[in-house]
């Protein structure tokens, strides 16, 4: 493919009113690459896409398709694909005049438009509904519908903009192994916005956590999880125990860190912290486990909570400052009594170290 | 059970209403039907004994025939004017954002409606008169000679009658457009749809319902119309309320002036039955199967 990236969102800059939402927002994907762009409501996620789209345009900064600023053109010349959060369906038209909307629109010949329609409808296992009314569908069905019809004009790129968070949790997940089996299929260029991580985490090759109109962290899944880069980036991608510590001394590549309760552990030295600087401390509730006498610092703390959730055991345990961890282990026959005092601790690799006075 | 006692409840709420209608709506309807088919007496006014001869008087009257189609022709043309100038309207309002732009143009399309009909009339006696604005400025502008007739005309009685009901139409095909999911119209454009096909593919369709509702309405007030063809016609344009007029306290046939309000209400009905059947079959999404 050389050096064209499939799409190229280049230093978007936007504000609405006095209200800066894009900061300087820089995407590449490759053509078939899978990106998904995360994060709270208002960081400028929806309003990229949004760009992208050709909803919006941006005060400054590019949008290139294959290598073609289409900045400047208006949605319907951009070639584009998308499925949006409510379905938006045209309820006036069957199925199939849903899916063979944008080819017929395009001026493809009808019986082209009908044949194009039928195959994207196979795609998306939904042969023999041609004929329905999207108010007669199920709403997994009508996404894919949705689905169907983004790509029946064979987009440059397909624009998600949250299509699984009208359905419930199970055909959503459901619909997340579906849409990446479609997308791998075809091959195409997909852009997934969401708020969900988890979602972002299992569907993307590519996940780009935003916040306040730039772009936090991003990276692949694994990435992104193992090795937050932020404190922001350890709380909103997976679950994270936070703590706020100061950097004891500092030996080799591990550094002892005190926590508020007097207690210490040892943890990966941070970049650009020096001692009795503070910290905040994170770590993953799965990442916690009961102390043995080889580690090198643990935390006392009460189970004040206690459930049992299938395969694990969810603890949450309050140390002696009143902060409270959760613990996620294994199941065990015996589950800790409330009251009971334990000892936990988690390997200095597993404890993320972020400098103290860092924006939240 | 909880569920039958709350219908019953709803039942009581709707009594006064029905009460209402069935004394004053269904029953004088109901004698003006019986009236219809009582024969006319110059002397007692009403005859005794039943009869159809009334309907035979005016089904054979070529002079009345032609006032009927005369009232028709008017209130279908104002209906398609009021729909062709109320759409891009009640489209512009729709697509205003701002709350005080859009509470001012409201009050702007509801003027109409709060002027009262005779008082609207008159001033429109002022514009479109011989001597009015519109003849004064077109001479003094030199493209006309002459004035051009427009009081007590068919002309000048269609443009009073849209100007009186077009905000009917208005609010109707408003309604339908603010109920329309604006991510249609980005579902649309993104898919390769330009602005005018959305309009035409997407937007016109979906506010379907709102046009239909909004031409029986303004379609039934106009055949009804008596004030606009009263003033604006002057006497050289007839129409069936003005008929009914006559025969009430000119003639004092009120058999007949029943059995032309009888006549007017069918045509009435059945053109409106007519309006929505069609467009229920143009509107096959909405029909259950």
């Amino acid at each position: 493919m050389g050096d064209t990236a499939a799409l190229e969102v280049n230093d978007l800059h936007k504000s609405f009113g006095s209200v800066q939402v894009l900061k300087g927002m820089t995407v590449r994907a490759r053509q078939g690459e899978f990106i998904s762009l995360v994060g709270p409501s208002g960081c400028g996620k929806t309003t990229t896409l949004n760009i992208v789209g050709g909803f919006e345009y941006p005060d400054s900064g590019d949008v290139r398709l294959n290598g073609t600023s289409v900045v400047a053109l208006p949605s319907y010349r951009r070639g584009l694909g998308m499925v949006f959060q409510n379905h938006a369906l045209f309820p006036h038209m069957t199925v199939l005049e849903n899916v063979g909307f944008g080819l017929r629109m395009r001026g493809t010949p009808r019986a082209d438009a009908v044949e194009s329609a039928r195959e994207a409808l196979r795609l998306v296992r939904l042969e023999g509904f041609e004929d329905r009314y999207p108010r007669e569908l199920s709403g997994g069905q009508q996404q894919r519908v949705g689905i169907a019809r983004a790509l029946a004009v064979k987009p440059k790129v397909l624009l998600m903009d949250e299509p699984l968070s009208s359905l419930d949790a199970k055909l959503r997940r459901e619909m997340q192994v579906e849409l990446r089996r479609i997308q791998k299929s075809v091959g195409i260029t997909a852009l997934y916005v969401t708020h969900d991580q988890e979602e972002a985490l299992s569907l993307s090759d590519r996940v780009v956590l935003m916040n306040r109109g730039r772009i936090e962290q991003s990276g692949t899944p694994e990435e992104m999880y193992a090795r937050p880069a932020t404190r922001f980036a350890a709380g909103f991608i997976g679950e994270s125990n936070f703590l706020e510590a100061v950097l004891d001394e500092v030996r080799g590549g591990e550094a002892r860190i005190m926590l508020a309760t007097g207690e210490r552990i040892m943890a990966a030295a941070p970049p650009s912290v020096s001692s009795g600087g503070k910290v905040h401390l994170a770590v993953r509730p799965s990442r916690l486990r009961p102390a043995t006498a080889s580690d090198a610092g643990a935390l006392t703390g009460k189970i004040v909570a206690s459930a049992f959730v299938g395969s694990h055991q969810r603890l949450v345990v309050r140390l002696a400052d009143d902060s409270e961890m959760l613990m996620i282990v294994e199941a065990t026959d015996r589950l800790p009594a409330p009251d009971e005092t334990v000892s936990i601790a988690a390997a200095p690799a597993d404890w993320m170290v972020f400098p103290g006075e860092a924006r939240e | 059970m909880s569920r039958l006692r709350a219908s019953g409840g709803k039942a009581v709420l709707a009594l006064p209403m029905f009460v209402l209608l069935g004394v004053f709506f269904v029953l004088p309807i109901a004698m003006v039907l019986a009236l219809a088919f009582k024969p006319y007496d110059p002397v007692t006014l009403t005859g005794a004994g039943y009869t159809l001869a009334n309907f035979d008087r005016f089904l054979g009257n070529a002079d009345h025939m032609w006032t009927m189609a005369r009232t028709l022709g008017i209130s279908a043309a104002a209906t398609v004017l009021c729909i062709v100038f109320g759409f891009p309207l009640a489209w512009h309002l729709h697509g205003v954002k701002s709350g005080t732009a859009r509470l001012w143009l409201t009050l702007v399309v509801l003027l109409p409606l709060m002027i009262s009909l005779v008082v609207a009339s008159f001033s429109w006696v002022l514009i479109l008169g011989n001597n009015g604005v519109i003849n004064v400025l077109l001479m003094k502008l030199g493209i006309i000679d002459s004035p051009i007739r427009m009081m007590n005309t068919m002309t000048g009685v269609v443009v009073v009658t849209v100007f009186s009901h077009i905000s009917y139409a208005v609010l109707t095909i408003f309604a339908a457009l603010e109920n329309i999911d604006p991510s249609l119209s980005r579902a649309a454009r993104i898919h390769g749809a330009t602005d005018s096909q959305v309009l035409w593919r997407v937007i016109l369709p979906l506010s379907l319902p709102g046009i239909v509702a909004g031409a029986s309405i303004v379609f039934s007030l106009s055949m009804a119309a008596f004030v606009i063809p009263f003033l604006i016609g002057g006497g050289r344009v007839n129409v069936v309320p003005l008929l009914i007029y006559q025969y009430t306290v000119q003639f004092f046939d009120w058999p007949g002036a029943a059995t032309l309000s009888i006549l007017l209400l069918l045509v009435t009905l059945f053109a409106s039955w007519l309006l929505t059947a069609t467009a229920q079959r143009a509107m096959p999404w909405e029909r259950p199967r």
